[in-house]
């Protein structure tokens, strides 16, 4: 906004920006055009400085234009908040899913066996028979990853897809949202197994229960997520 | 006038003068100028009020502005009426008329309809 030559409405002017301080930026700047266009409209090419004054004293006094700019009883704006805001359901269905995503892996991990049993007959010379049973650590983290993904994959889609449109998390909220299960899926596959390899029975269990920690935390953490960025939503009014 | 009336109408405008530039605007594309200079004087002390109640027709969707090439110097802001202000002079009018007429049945003395 270029200054206007003259000393008397410059001062108006600023008087005026001063009083707006508390006004949003988008409005004062609006509010701040809207006087400057009206004055440099209402002065004649040959103006006087009791023209200006003139002008001045039709706009009224700086602080009659910036009580209008907060006024706080708004009519028409009320009319917008009767508006429901359809936003909403896409992130919580997103979590929703994740959710049942997560669910569908804990069945798969519950249900897949860690170890397989394996039995040996044999006989000796004296007719003796003996079976040993021998339990072989078998995580099988090809299997579970496989099934894992598979079952899960068209909840994780949805939820995704979900995520991508929903305007509720910031980017870096909505990368961990989608990120998350199929982290989770890598865990609870990897971890038994390499848990057996390093540390035996003892190893496995252990990982085996880390991962099923991780599966709720993950839970937890999703809700949590999707509850901070709705509180968010709901905070900051609409439009504007 | 005396003070006292002064501050009556500045509550009396704050619900009335939006809906009263939306009118001024249903028929034709004005400069905040035009507006502010047809406005009566009983509707708007301060010609500068109208800006920030024209920024808040905006923000609400009533009104639309457009930039205008002036001959007499830089561009200038023409303001429209949307179809949401439409509708809201729609409702506003019988609106109006019901308030008016219940006021003034008040002011006369006269039996109300309840």
């Amino acid at each position: 906004m270029t200054p206007f030559a003259h000393p008397l409405v410059d001062r108006y002017l600023s008087e005026l920006a001063e009083l707006l301080a508390g006004v949003p930026v988008a409005d004062r700047a609006e509010t701040m055009a809207g006087v400057s266009e009206h004055i440099e409209a209402s002065l004649p090419a040959g103006h006087t400085d009791d023209d200006i004054r003139r002008v001045l004293e039709q706009l009224g006094p700086p602080r009659a234009v910036a009580d209008e700019a907060y006024a706080s009883f708004r009519p028409l704006d009320a009319q917008r908040t009767e508006v429901p805001n359809p936003r909403h359901w896409m992130p919580i269905l997103a979590c929703v899913l994740m959710i049942l995503a997560l669910l569908v892996l804990l069945v798969i991990f519950a249900g897949t066996p860690g170890s397989t049993e394996t039995s040996t007959t044999s006989s000796d010379a004296s007719g003796h028979v003996t079976t040993t049973h021998v339990d072989h650590l078998d995580p099988q983290p090809g299997l579970l990853l496989l099934v894992g993904a598979v079952a899960t994959g068209p909840f994780w889609l949805a939820a995704t897809v979900l995520a991508l449109l929903a305007p509720t998390w910031r980017s870096r909220e909505r990368t961990l949202v989608i990120a998350l299960v199929p982290a989770i899926i890598l865990a609870t596959s990897l971890l038994p197994w390499l848990g057996g390899a390093v540390g035996g029975v003892t190893g496995q269990t252990l990982m085996a229960w880390l991962s099923l920690l991780l599966m709720v935390g993950t839970g937890v953490l999703l809700v949590v997520l999707t509850r901070c960025a709705l509180s968010r939503a709901s905070a900051v009014p609409d439009g504007g | 006038m005396v003070p006292g009336e002064d501050s009556i109408l500045t509550h009396l405008r704050r619900g009335a003068l939006e809906y009263c530039v939306l009118a001024m605007l249903e028929t034709e594309e004005l400069y905040g100028f035009d507006i502010a200079r047809r406005l009566d004087d009983t509707l708007i002390a301060s010609e500068g009020t109208l800006y920030p109640l024209l920024a808040r027709l905006r923000k609400a969707g009533l009104v639309d502005t457009t930039w205008a090439e002036s001959t007499e110097g830089p561009p200038r802001r023409y303001y429209a009426i949307t179809r949401s202000g439409h509708e809201v002079l729609g409702v506003f009018r019988p609106a109006w008329k019901q308030f008016r007429d219940a006021v003034d049945a008040s002011l006369d003395h006269r039996g109300g309809s309840r």
